[in-house]
């Protein structure tokens, strides 16, 4: 019998005694699924891909139609939310505000960081870059937002807010200590980096040209600032962006690699809802601009089929409205809702409209011709949405087109007028922007839909409504009718 | 560990050498005192000894008495012990009587105990097979509905082979599972439902794994609702159990029985949507044959062409409205269900063995579920003390399923078809005005065309079942050890079809997709039990456990899919333009746990519990991945105590009392941050940008931060209850109130994306739980061959989300603008949705020019999914051979979201959309705002006949939150045992036929004329309340017949 109490003993000691060696048994929650470790060759692409994303679909839709190259088709609605001009705080929340800091951002600043560690300096460059570039979106859509407070992880759950003005002004520090990381003769990236392939003189000029579109951006509210920095671009000599040398994204036509645009409208929607907004197709029409073959698409069916022809902006989501079916009208044509059609950061012809624009204004101390500069915006144009470049010393000969000079407000608002057609399609964003700081084309007026007051195009988005859970420095709503800081000429 | 496991095993083996001893032997048969039919299976010991045996299947036993042996003692489980001195005898013959209270009351807890149900001090509610097989329902989970209290039972959708949520004492995680733990025979089991869960577009809800369970091989469940009651079976058990005791044999007086169940029920919709007859097909108040609402002008009756014009073609019917236009489109739907059984006991054993087969047809046409399960059961006694349990039970399930949710699915299509389009006349597909070029619509799709293109299919192989070994070292000293395991294979197949057409419904084309998946699931779980059973003197007893268990979790999931197919001919992953995209996801979980219990009874009338377990856990950071948890219990009988049984009409009083702590750890891998794939989505399906991007592979930083710090989450909770029974039995009470408050909870908090994440895996909620259960009943009527038994339950749960971390809201899911959330001082589940634009008197403000309701720029909390309280209704009344059950169930208060009202307001077909007759009217009790300066004066702008639709079809999604009341006739049966006279003259040994029905009728409050809200689209997950256009719940009725050979 007393065997057996030894034999129990010893059963229940083993039980308790196995469990010290049973931390190899529980070591199992590692995850077999993701790395837990990455490198800036590996995550430089993520984040250059979530950015196009972003720009190329929820930012194209909304960019587009506000500066009224797309509006919505009669035979649906899935859009008049943004012919209404009612955004609300749900809208470009989690997939857009949060992509940007949570997944562009943050990849490009882990890109920099681990970049700085591994002393891999032009990684570090390109990450820094790239992290300007993606803060000026953020805050030219929503203004005052979290910048030197974010991507703190736990160590600060409420980022404070910045004013737009400080932003603006830490974006030209970064990206001055970004150009001072470029190194000519060290290694740079390969195929990793989508946009230029590690070319780093193409990221120079990338820097500049950005540097140069901060500064000008300023122009309006802080004339004195924008035009000390842009004279000391010149004065340095900075080289931008050329024909040919657009920072762009590729998009695949492969499985979950096209276009978003292309997957979101034509796959998915089946191109029922966006057409051409008659604003700038008659524009096109009036000017004889050969690129309504590459921004848009003649009507398939109906009475108008193989015209081009638009609508109204906004007037299908009025009780004015036709009921047509988009494929009877133009829709978004080749270049920009085609599966590979590539989603750009910067264009060489918005190279060349920032440096007219930046001559018209005499702040590049002598240096440039407007009006050639204007020229190769439009060539530039041209080329990048595969028109023949030939073509476009007719077209500067269109009484509207041609350079007419005149007061600097004047050569602006023709330099911009251009600059929004470029833009058509696939710079829906910053066709959007430009319109808030300059007011051109001055032909736009608001959507036969907007349920907003008088001559009132949206001026900035609303602060998205996990901000005013999660944050609690949230500033509280900011309407959709208030400029950002500066958005001050009429 | 493995080693320590061999050990154990080697040491039982070495325990057995204790065995023989020499002296004389008895023999003797032990018969049923009241039927003097033999009983196999009791154990015969050697009073103060370890000499045992037990009667072979004619009652008979053989025993050795060793040298000093003066008595023999006799048990069986439901008969009354009997110990006979040995004497100079050597046949010792004796019939035991059967102990009425025992049988009544003994239940199986924590671990396959059985105990005395009146010495638990926690409540406990025991569900016999009658009960549950009375409706012919082939879900367990719903066989239960409306019969038990604190048991929240919610059937999710009418699909055939749908799925169940089962909420004790209401939901507790924010997190993981709610749902009870599911336990067969000592082993937990899967019950999860991995599903298309919460895709909102082509949702199937393919059913939850307790699905597999056949109900006809369940002997008995009982329900320990609180986690006092669970405490020993540690982390998971916290939501507490549904502890199913399957037959064994155990009880068969004959060596071999055969029964036969077969039962066949005929379903149909319970609900449809009520719909308007007024208005046909058009827009605008005009017709427009193209159209997919209920816009256009007033019913004529003339006869006008529909849809589209085909080879020069066009169809003609009257304009006027079809009242059963939908309802046409459902079918009769059926299950059909045999189950086969062979049960008995021979010398040392019992057995069980089954095949049952469920054949269901859905209301959907083409949607049907089957399931096979052969299960097998033995029991034996091995060597003298030794005994062992083997069970095994084999299920194939599976079906073909109709998808839910926005943009193609059936229910989708139909409620938003006009009043006059005949719907019955789109099912011939080869019919040119019904195919894909020629279906009259280009804003929706076919739904026969869906049908047969769209489809979706599962096929489940799971197989489970445990190895029980026990052996009594002393009279009252017991090892067992039981090993079990649980795993299936899940094949899905998904399938849509290629639309290639010109013309005006060229906008739907599509390129196809073709998706295979393999779910893989493995539980393993083992335990180790030691108990010891002892008089320690007259008045005092006691009960010890000790024990250890170790349980392993794994998942395995495969998805590959061709996203564009290269013809229609055939469903293979071979069918692709392009290459497949594939996606695996694996997770392990493992816990090694030991536990221990020690129960007093003093004088048989008081009993005092106390029970610790400490677990280490895997998913906890490794350091410190190991935590404790006691829990108390009291019963105290107060009729024994004070002789109230003899002396009053109180034949039964129990007070009982108990606090329990239980501990749970997190999700596997919370505790490190990872890179993921890069992916970015923007909620249209397959619009995703995936990585590799061109062949380029980018790994983002994931989204979520993993905590090394995590603490494990606790519940703590007290309970008070009593369970009393007067005048013979005739009515008795069980009530409970109970508290409970589950802290620490590790959630993936949301963070201000401005962090660079999105969320953090913190310690970082508390929710509490309080509520009352009363359970009343009686038999106010009962002659010698009448009796009528009635059952009251309610349960009230009060539930809050008492702390959220940095007072931050948790979303469960659903919709942007209609979402279900986690939010500090709320019921857990409240939605969170756009609302009317509202002056500070609450009137709602429109626009000045259109008379349209504005939008509130900021979204308001719009009640929750929990009920205010809920109940129940059994009536059972017995004639003779006949046996009538009736079960009412209602769930009075909680919100549902309903997209069902959104689309046919949407689309003109809800009954309200005719207000006025669709004249201009001004929004009653409606404002303007006077410029902008927050003054507001009466609205005299009205709605126009023009904007009448923009004003229905954009209503806030909160206006289509609504009161989730229901009452259910749940089951209705009827059986009968034909009498014994006549069952003679057959060669059965018993026959019963019967008549069942099961949610016959549902009552809900007016404002819900569109559907049942015990609806759930998305799975039976935490995320409830969603009516996403899924596919209507359905009642049955049908007949049955038992036999016995």
């Amino acid at each position: 019998m007393k065997n057996i109490y030894k034999y129990l003993l010893a059963t229940v000691l083993a039980s308790f005694a196995g469990l010290t060696s049973c931390d190899d048994f529980l070591d199992v929650n590692d995850d077999p699924n993701n790395p837990p470790t990455s490198t800036p060759e590996l995550t430089l692409p993520a984040g250059e891909g979530e950015l196009a994303y972003v720009l190329g679909n929820q930012f194209q839709f909304l960019g587009n139609f506000f500066a009224q190259h797309w509006t919505q088709a009669g035979a649906a609605n899935q859009y008049c939310d943004l012919e209404l001009y009612q955004i609300t705080s749900s809208d470009y929340d989690a997939r857009v505000w949060g992509e940007l800091y949570a997944g562009a951002l943050n990849d490009f600043r882990f890109v920099s960081n681990q970049a700085t560690t591994n002393g891999q300096t032009n990684y570090a460059a390109i990450g820094e870059i790239m992290e300007a570039y993606t803060l000026q979106v953020i805050t030219d859509a929503w203004g005052d937002v979290p910048a030197s407070a974010s991507l703190q992880g736990l160590e600060n759950l409420n980022p404070e807010y910045e004013e737009q003005e400080v932003i603006y002004d830490n974006l030209i520090t970064m990206l001055d200590s970004a150009i001072m990381l470029i190194d000519m003769d060290a290694p740079s990236p390969g195929d990793d980096d989508l946009v230029f392939n590690g070319d780093m003189e193409l990221w120079m000029k990338f820097a500049n040209t950005l540097k140069l579109k901060v500064y000008l951006r300023q122009a309006y509210v802080r004339p004195a600032v924008a035009q000390a920095g842009i004279q000391e671009l010149y004065a340095e000599g900075a080289e931008f962006l050329e024909m040919g040398e657009t920072a762009d994204i590729e998009f695949a036509d492969q499985t979950q690699n096209r276009n978003p645009f292309y997957q979101t409208q034509v796959v998915f929607r089946g191109g029922v809802d966006v057409v051409a907004s008659s604003t700038i197709l008659d524009y096109l029409q009036e000017t004889a601009d050969p690129r309504i073959n590459e921004f848009f698409s003649p009507a398939q069916a109906g009475a108008n089929a193989g015209s081009f022809v638009g609508v109204d902006q906004g007037v299908e989501c009025t009780p004015d409205r036709s009921g047509a079916q988009a494929n009877t009208v133009s829709k978004p044509g080749p270049a920009v809702a085609s599966p590979t059609s590539a989603v750009p950061y910067i264009t060489a012809a918005e190279s060349y409209f920032l440096q007219a624009e930046a001559v018209a204004r005499g702040w590049t101390g002598g240096v440039g011709d407007a009006s050639e500069l204007y020229a190769q915006g439009i060539r530039a144009s041209f080329d990048y949405v595969g028109e023949d470049v030939a073509a476009v010393t007719a077209f500067l000969q269109q009484p509207d087109v041609a350079y007419a000079g005149g007061t600097v407000e004047e050569q602006v608002e023709q330099i911009i007028t251009q600059k929004w057609v470029s833009f058509s399609g696939v710079q829906g964003f910053e066709a959007w922007t430009e319109y808030r700081r300059t007011g051109y084309p001055d032909f736009i007026e608001p959507s036969a839909a907007s349920t907003l007051g008088a001559d009132i195009i949206p001026k900035r988005l609303l602060y998205p409504n996990t901000e005013s859970v999660r944050n609690t420095n949230y500033p509280g709503l900011v309407e959709i009718d208030v400029p950002v800081w500066w958005d001050v000429k009429d | 560990m493995k080693k320590l496991l061999l050990l154990s095993l080697a040491m039982l083996l070495t325990l057995t050498q204790e065995a023989f001893a020499q002296g004389r032997t008895v023999t003797g048969t032990v018969t049923d005192q009241a039927t003097g039919q033999a009983l196999p299976g009791v154990a015969v010991i050697v009073q103060g000894t370890t000499v045992g045996t037990s009667t072979n299947v004619d009652g008979g036993y053989t025993i050795n008495v060793p040298a000093g042996g003066t008595a023999l003692q006799f048990r069986y489980i439901g008969y009354e012990t009997v110990t006979r001195e040995i004497g100079n005898a050597t046949t010792i013959d004796v019939a035991l009587g059967v102990d009425a209270q025992q049988l009544q009351e003994v239940v199986v807890t924590a671990l396959g105990r059985e105990e005395e149900e009146r010495t638990l001090g926690y409540a406990t509610q025991q569900v016999g097979s009658e009960s549950l097989t009375q409706g012919r329902e082939r879900s367990v989970a719903n066989a239960l509905q409306g019969k038990v209290a604190g048991v929240n039972i919610q059937s999710q959708g009418g699909g055939p082979g749908s799925s169940t949520r089962v909420v004790i004492r209401g939901a507790k995680s924010i997190s993981q599972s709610n749902q009870a733990l599911f336990v067969i025979d000592g082993i937990p089991v899967d019950n999860s439902s991995s599903g298309t869960g919460d895709n909102l577009n082509n949702g199937v809800d393919v059913g939850n794994r307790a699905n597999d369970i056949n109900p006809d091989d369940i002997e008995s469940i009982n329900i320990l609702k609180g986690p006092a009651a669970a405490a020993l079976y540690g982390a998971r058990a916290a939501n507490g159990v549904i502890m199913i005791t399957t037959k064994s044999g155990r009880g068969a007086t004959k060596k071999a029985e055969i029964n036969f169940v077969s039962s066949y029920t005929v379903e149909d919709v319970l609900r449809y949507p009520k719909l308007q007859n007024r208005y046909g097909q058009g827009f605008f108040g005009s017709p427009d044959l193209l159209e997919n609402t209920s816009w256009g002008p007033v019913f004529t009756g003339e006869l006008r062409t529909w849809g589209q014009i085909v080879n020069g073609q066009q169809r003609f019917k009257p304009y006027s409205a079809l009242e059963d236009n939908i309802k046409e489109f459902f079918e009769y739907g059926s299950t059909f269900t045999n189950t086969a059984s062979l049960s008995g006991a021979a010398e040392n054993a019992t057995y069980y063995a089954s095949y049952s087969n469920t054949q269901q047809e859905g209301v959907v046409p083409t949607t049907e579920y089957e399931r096979h399960s052969i299960s097998v059961k033995g029991t034996t006694k091995l060597v003298n003390k030794f005994n062992s349990t083997v069970s095994l039970t084999y299920t194939k399930s599976g079906g073909d399923f109709a998808m839910t949710g926005q943009g193609n699915s059936v229910f989708n299509q139909l409620i938003q078809t006009p009043r006059d389009i005949p719907v019955r006349e789109l099912e011939d597909l080869s019919n040119p005005f019904n195919d894909e070029a020629g279906f009259y619509s280009p804003y929706t799709i076919n739904p026969y065309w869906s049908l047969q293109n769209q489809t979706f299919e599962n096929d489940v192989d799971r197989l489970f079942g445990n190895i029980t070994l026990g052996y009594d070292i002393l009279e009252d000293l017991n090892v067992t050890y039981r090993i079990g395991t649980d795993f299936y294979t899940d094949r899905r197949k998904q399938f849509m079809a290629i639309r290639d057409v010109e013309g005006q419904n060229e906008a739907n084309n599509d390129n196809g997709m073709y998706s295979e998946r393999q779910v893989y699931y493995r539980e393993i779980n083992s335990d180790l039990i030691l108990t010891y059973t002892r008089n320690l003197t007259e008045e005092l007893t006691l009960d010890v456990l000790v024990g250890n268990n170790i349980n392993q979790r794994v998942n395995d999931d495969l998805t590959a899919t061709a996203d564009a197919l290269a013809n229609n001919e055939f469903k293979s992953l071979s069918n692709i333009v392009g290459t497949p995209l594939t996606a695996s996801f694996r997770d392990i979980r493992r816990l090694v746990g030991v536990y221990g219990s020690a129960k007093i009874g003093f004088r048989d009338y008081l009993w005092l519990e106390l029970t610790g377990r400490n677990d280490w856990s895997s998913t906890l950071p490794l350091e410190d991945n190991s935590f404790f948890y006691p829990s108390v219990n009291v019963a105290f009988d107060v009729a024994n105590a004070f002789g109230l049984a003899e002396n009053s009409p109180v034949n039964f009083a129990k007070i009982r009392a108990n606090y329990a702590n239980v501990g749970n750890d997190a999700l596997p891998f919370s505790t490190r941050s990872i890179f993921v794939s890069g992916n970015i989505a923007d909620g249209f399906a397959g619009t995703d940008l995936n990585f590799p991007f061109d062949g380029i592979p980018g790994f983002e930083v994931s989204n979520v931060i993993g905590n090394t710090q995590l603490e494990p989450e606790n519940t703590s909770s007290w309970e008070i209850g009593a369970d009393v029974r007067l005048i013979n039995e005739r009515l008795r009470f069980d009530v409970a109130y109970y508290d409970s408050k589950s802290t620490d909870q590790i959630i993936n908090v949301p963070l201000s994306y401005a962090t660079g994440f999105g969320s953090a895996f913190l310690n970082a909620a508390t929710v509490r739980n309080k509520g009352v259960e009363l359970l009343v009943g009686g038999i106010p009527f009962e002659t010698n061959d009448f009796s009528w038994d009635l059952s009251v339950n309610f349960t009230k749960n009060d539930n809050t989300v008492e702390d959220v971390f940095g007072e931050n809201e948790i979303s469960l899911g659903g919709l942007a603008s209609a979402a279900l959330v986690i939010s500090e001082g709320r019921p857990y589940g409240s939605f969170k949705a756009e609302d009317y634009l509202r002056d500070p008197e609450g009137r709602i403000v429109v626009n000045a020019s259109t008379g349209r309701p504005r939008t509130a720029p900021e979204q308001t909390y719009q009640g929750s999914i929990q009920p205010d309280w809920s109940g129940g209704l059994v009536n059972t009344i017995t004639y003779k051979g006949a046996r009538l059950a009736v079960v009412f169930d209602t769930k009075q208060g909680g919100k549902m979201y309903s997209r069902t009202r959104g689309t046919q307001r949407f689309a003109g077909t809800a009954p309200e959309t005719i207000f006025n007759d669709r004249q201009p009217y001004i929004i009653p009790n409606s404002v303007v705002e006077i410029g902008t300066s927050g003054e507001y004066e009466e609205n005299t702008t009205p709605l126009t006949n023009d904007n009448l639709y923009d004003y229905w079809g954009n209503l806030p999604e909160g206006t289509n939150i609504i009161d989730a009341s229901f009452t259910k006739l749940r089951e209705v049966s009827l059986s009968y045992k034909l009498p014994q006279t006549i069952v003679d003259r057959t060669f059965f040994g018993n026959i019963e036929v019967g008549v069942s029905g099961r949610n016959l009728l549902l009552w809900t409050p007016d404002e819900n004329t569109y559907i049942d809200p015990e609806m759930n689209s998305f799975g039976n997950g935490n995320l409830q309340g969603y009516d996403f256009s899924s596919t209507p719940s359905t009642r049955s009725w049908g007949a049955n017949i038992r036999v016995t050979f």
